[in-house]
């Protein structure tokens, strides 16, 4: 049973750090095809501002995984992964609200339409999105258990 | 909860100087990406008079349910099969207009690529706004 407890969190962070590292490696080959995905959201009405954050938020996403993989500013990453997901599943569900019928871009240039995956991409990031903060409570609750007084 | 918002600062400044090297590199790239570039509006494609092509990106269920009049139907889901019918009607002298559902679709520019890089068509155009732009 304690196997379990321990097996448990351990995929959990292979998972996540994993999805993270790979996410940032599927773009950051090629930024443009990701500021145009992130265009399409019309959310970001300047291209500059896409375009940086085009070349800026894979090589995030890679040290963010990479700190889950090796439990090296484990706390951050964690929370930075939470705040990360929490935007892109807003962004998300803002595109499929609004009816845009555009590709997901979140590994990326591949095919995955918002319009018609929508159920399935939303299920992904909120999963993604709870392993994270189950991770982050648990490190806030070792460290409270550990800390003096 | 202090040290926890430390350590995702010192992310966000690790992640940034790779991001700057790669800006740097992929400087053009990013530059043809955010340029409109090959979108025209609705008012220019009709300039273009009886040269026009219109081809409808779009899902093929979307182009069953209405389309505009002339539009052949090429979207990548069925690239191979409708591909054939495009070579059919296209000769040099045809202004090839691409339109998907909307502003934000990314269909009408692949299939602009595609046309471009696989069929080897010059004159190839997006149209701004897509379906959704036009007038009912």
């Amino acid at each position: 049973m304690e196997s379990i407890a321990k097996v448990i969190p351990l995929l959990l962070r292979l998972t996540l750090g994993g999805v993270f590292v790979y996410a940032g490696l599927t773009k950051v080959t090629n930024p443009g095809d990701f500021a145009k995905d992130i265009l399409h959201y019309h959310l970001i009405p300047w291209p500059a501002a896409a375009a940086a954050l085009a070349v800026y938020l894979p090589w995030f996403e890679i040290f963010c995984g990479l700190g889950i993989l090796l439990q090296r500013l484990y706390a951050g990453a964690l929370m930075a992964v939470s705040g990360m997901m929490l935007v892109f599943t807003c962004a998300l569900a803002s595109a499929w609200f609004r009816g845009l019928d555009i590709a997901c871009g979140c590994f990326g240039k591949t095919k995955v339409d918002i319009q018609t995956h929508f159920p399935a991409l939303m299920a992904r990031d909120l999963t993604l999105l709870a392993i994270a903060v189950v991770l982050l409570v648990r490190v806030f609750r070792k460290g409270k258990a550990a800390s003096p007084g | 909860m202090t040290q926890s918002i430390r350590q995702m600062a010192a992310l966000l400044g690790l992640a940034l100087l790779p991001a700057l090297i790669s800006a740097g590199i992929q400087w053009d790239n990013l530059k043809a990406a955010t340029e409109p570039g090959d979108e025209i509006s609705y008012e220019t494609a009709l300039g273009f008079g009886e040269k026009i092509l219109w081809i409808d990106a779009r899902p093929s269920p979307s182009y069953a349910a209405g389309h505009i009049d002339g539009a052949i139907s090429l979207n990548e889901d069925h690239w191979q099969e409708l591909v054939a019918g495009f070579i059919d009607e296209w000769d040099d002298n045809r202004i090839i207009v691409v339109y998907c559902d909307g502003g934000g679709c990314d269909a009408s520019h692949a299939v602009a690529k595609r046309l471009r890089e696989e069929v080897g068509v010059k004159n190839v155009h997006v149209l701004k706004g897509g379906w959704k732009a036009l007038p009912k």
